[in-house]
């Protein structure tokens, strides 16, 4: 399928199926990507044409994050194009589901502290390497990621920036349940079936209240790490080692 | 440094209608040959979508496009290139709109804001167009020394009649919403960011049909009213290159900062 986004909506299953469709760079996220990405979380996340959005990954491959040559481009001040889709997630009012197989990279990682249900198999391969490029987390992952997995795993996966698979992400509590490979998008299905069958509004009534609380924090912790980022970025150590990295 | 300009397109299918966008991510939407490419091998895959019967094409949540990039590298570093090389390149406009004239399914262009050149040349080889009150079509080759190609002239001139699509053509004006409607440029006008909206629920309109009772009727329509199209310009591609081997679209090119570039 020549289309970098691919979405279908699923009457039967009265989920929004979105399906990052960029095999040959690992389904990795570009910036027109984003603002498309993006627009469709807003335009359905209020739940008037969908009781549930599922996100997945062409081929065997959830993402493998932002295309790093996006880095090198020189940004205006603000949001970054990944930040408004992040912000657009964090706001969907409907659950979200994510599919994961294969490398869930980066933002790929970020993302999914966003998402309600995350489906993944045991070997999906999951990465914050922000502080190797140079970065910081971005995302809401300053005050989420320690609210998900607990102090000692947030240190753990942002400081050290290694690989962490399925199993470990499951028992730290960063997913809902470990699938067979192939079977996640089914998984996926399923409970989208399941929430579809419950009363909507208490849904989103649910879902707004478990998130109302962390609501403020969560947007000035969205903002620092826009700065920090931003600063970050800017500097020539940081590009240095970008640099270097793409010559790899 | 890299430019960075990353394109992505969009497919989303709801029931029988597909939306396709096309986000170029900077450049106000202009058509790469990456996203030309694209889009054509997009429109094909139609050919062997059974379950759909109408296709919406968008571009941006604000505007539909620039046109041809100008300064797009992989389309205007062509000094190294034999002529028969130079015609596949030059294929690639009109094979777009080729394959957007030849969906089988019904197919409505939402255009918001701007729409240019080579954009119009995409919107009028679909079916139906929508444009938002504020957006407008303008043909600007001539008025900046370019033939118009593409195999446009005479979908154009189905559209809106000789007189006015010489007008459009060599007088280079904006086409406003309004014009467009009254001349039959558009079909439907509506307010600004409700193209999309639109066209998508003239799609479902239509889909309360048979996709086949869809198909058969466009493929008819078409048949009849394209029969001389493709007979009275099948050569434009040729007009073009040998227009653009003269000194004036060398010139043009120059002004433009497309000429070849060292990389």
């Amino acid at each position: 399928m020549n289309a970098e986004i691919l979405v279908e909506l699923r009457e039967d299953i009265g989920a929004l199926e979105i399906c990052l469709n960029r095999p040959e760079r690992r389904n990795a996220l570009s910036h027109a990507m984003y603002a498309e990405l993006a627009s469709l979380l807003r335009e359905y996340g209020a739940g008037d044409r969908c009781n549930s959005i599922i996100l997945s990954g062409a081929q065997g491959c959830f993402t493998a994050g932002a295309d790093i040559k996006d880095f090198q481009v020189k940004r205006g001040p603000g949001d970054s194009p990944a930040v408004t889709f992040l912000r657009a997630l964090s706001e969907v009012q409907v659950p979200v589901i994510a599919a994961v197989e294969g490398y869930a990279v980066g933002i790929g990682t970020t993302l999914l502290q966003h998402c309600d249900f995350v489906y993944a198999t045991p070997g999906a391969k999951f990465r914050l390497p922000f502080v190797a490029l140079g970065l910081c987390p971005e995302g809401g992952s300053s005050l989420l990621l320690e609210r998900i997995v607990g102090y000692r795993k947030s240190r753990d996966w942002l400081l050290t920036c290694r690989v962490f698979e399925g199993q470990e992400a499951f028992d730290a509590g960063f997913i809902t349940e470990l699938v067979e490979p192939g079977q996640t998008l089914e998984r996926a299905r399923d409970t989208a079936k399941t929430l579809a069958r419950l009363p909507q509004s208490s849904i989103k009534l649910t879902k707004d209240m478990l998130t109302a609380g962390t609501r403020p924090e969560l947007k000035a912790a969205f903002d620092t790490e826009v700065q920090m980022y931003a600063q970050c970025l800017a500097s020539d150590s940081t590009q240095e080692l970008i640099r270097s990295m793409r010559a790899k | 440094m890299s430019t960075a300009i990353s394109d992505a397109i969009k497919l989303e299918k709801h029931g029988s209608v597909a939306v396709v966008s096309f986000n170029r991510g900077a450049r106000r939407n202009a058509l790469s040959l990456k996203i030309i490419q694209a889009l054509t091998k997009m429109a094909e895959e139609f050919k062997d979508m059974p379950d759909i019967a109408c296709v919406v094409l968008a571009g941006t949540d604000t505007e539909f496009s620039a046109g041809v990039d100008l300064k797009d590298a992989d389309r205007w570093n062509v000094d190294q290139l034999s002529l028969d090389e130079l015609r596949v390149l030059a294929s690639w406009g009109p094979r777009m709109c080729r394959a957007w004239e030849e969906i089988p399914q019904l197919t409505i262009a939402a255009v918001e804001g701007l729409n240019i050149g080579g954009g119009v040349a995409l919107t009028v080889s679909c079916d139906w167009r929508v444009l938002a009150k504020s957006g407008y079509f303008l043909v600007p080759e001539a008025q900046i020394g370019l033939p118009l190609g593409w195999q446009t002239i005479p979908r154009l001139t189905t559209l809106v009649g000789a007189s006015r699509a010489k007008q459009i053509i060599l007088l280079g004006n904006k086409v406003d919403s309004q014009t467009a409607l009254d001349w039959g440029l558009v079909d439907w006008v509506v307010d600004d960011g409700l193209a999309r909206q639109h066209a998508l629920s003239l799609a479902q309109q239509v889909s309360k049909t048979t996709g086949v009772i869809v198909k058969m009727t466009k493929q008819g329509v078409n048949a009849h009213s394209h029969a001389l199209n493709h007979l009275s310009s099948y050569m434009d591609i040729d007009q073009l290159l040998m227009y653009s081997q003269g000194p004036e679209a060398k010139a043009v090119r120059a002004r433009f900062g497309a000429s070849p570039q060292p990389t």
